[in-house]
């Protein structure tokens, strides 16, 4: 589905269920991260290497992930 | 509010923030709460069980729901790998708390209006049942129950039953 195709669904379509894709899908964002920002300080990444891989400072990543 | 509050029904409002939690969502919703119930240790829990209402069934439609969601912005659940989908990490740390939907909210009012309308002095968890089978039918519990088959108003009537029984 183009990206045409798509917002003439969304505007046609039930926003819940597009609201709640948006949902599910940070959901899986936060997982993904969670498990490679692990991953990452596993191979010993720092985290400013981590802040730059994901677009977001160095504070950020270490406020959300760090201990 | 919460001082009239049973045990049981104070454990179904710790139970539905720790669904949220473990469900990685941003709010703590009906749908929690509902979940919550089955975690609370309420002594009528079969009178949701004789329904064929089960903790298992209600995930599984929640899930299907998450399903359906992806499905309709043109993304394959079944595309996504599972362990990513399915099994949370424990937050390395914990948000110190997750706010409850305004629907949330007044489910835990409309259990104090169930409770006055009985003419009960505590609020027990069949009355925080009672607030849940009275949304609106585009909230999220009342289709997990459409989609388990069960009718709100079955509940209700049900429940109402067995409490006129025991009183």
């Amino acid at each position: 589905m183009d990206l045409g195709t798509q917002l003439a669904a969304a505007e046609r379509g039930d926003p819940a269920e597009g609201l709640h894709a948006v949902v599910v899908l940070r959901r899986i964002a936060d997982r993904l991260e969670r498990r490679n920002v692990i991953a990452a300080r596993g191979h010993g990444w720092t985290w400013q290497q981590i802040g730059d891989a994901l677009g977001v400072s160095r504070q950020a990543v270490h406020k959300k992930h760090g201990r | 509010m919460f001082e009239r509050f049973t045990n049981e029904a104070r454990q179904v409002v710790t139970g539905a923030v720790r669904e949220a939690e473990s469900r990685d969502d941003p709010r703590v919703g009906t749908e929690h709460v509902l979940l919550g119930i089955f975690d609370s240790g309420w002594a009528q829990l079969s009178v949701l069980e004789t329904l064929g209402l089960t903790r298992r069934l209600l995930v599984e439609a929640l899930d299907e729901f998450d399903g359906a969601a992806l499905a309709a912005v043109g993304i394959d659940p079944g595309s996504i790998d599972p362990e990513v989908l399915a099994s949370p990490l424990p937050n390395l740390r914990r948000r110190r708390h997750i706010p409850f939907t305004g629907a949330a909210k007044n489910v835990l009012k409309g259990a104090l209006e169930e409770a006055i309308e009985l003419g009960h002095k505590h609020i027990g968890v069949e009355h925080i049942v009672l607030a849940l089978t009275a949304l609106p039918s585009h909230d999220r519990t009342t289709r997990v129950l459409k989609a388990a088959n069960v009718e709100p108003t079955q509940i209700r009537s049900t429940l109402l039953t067995s409490l006129r029984q025991a009183s």
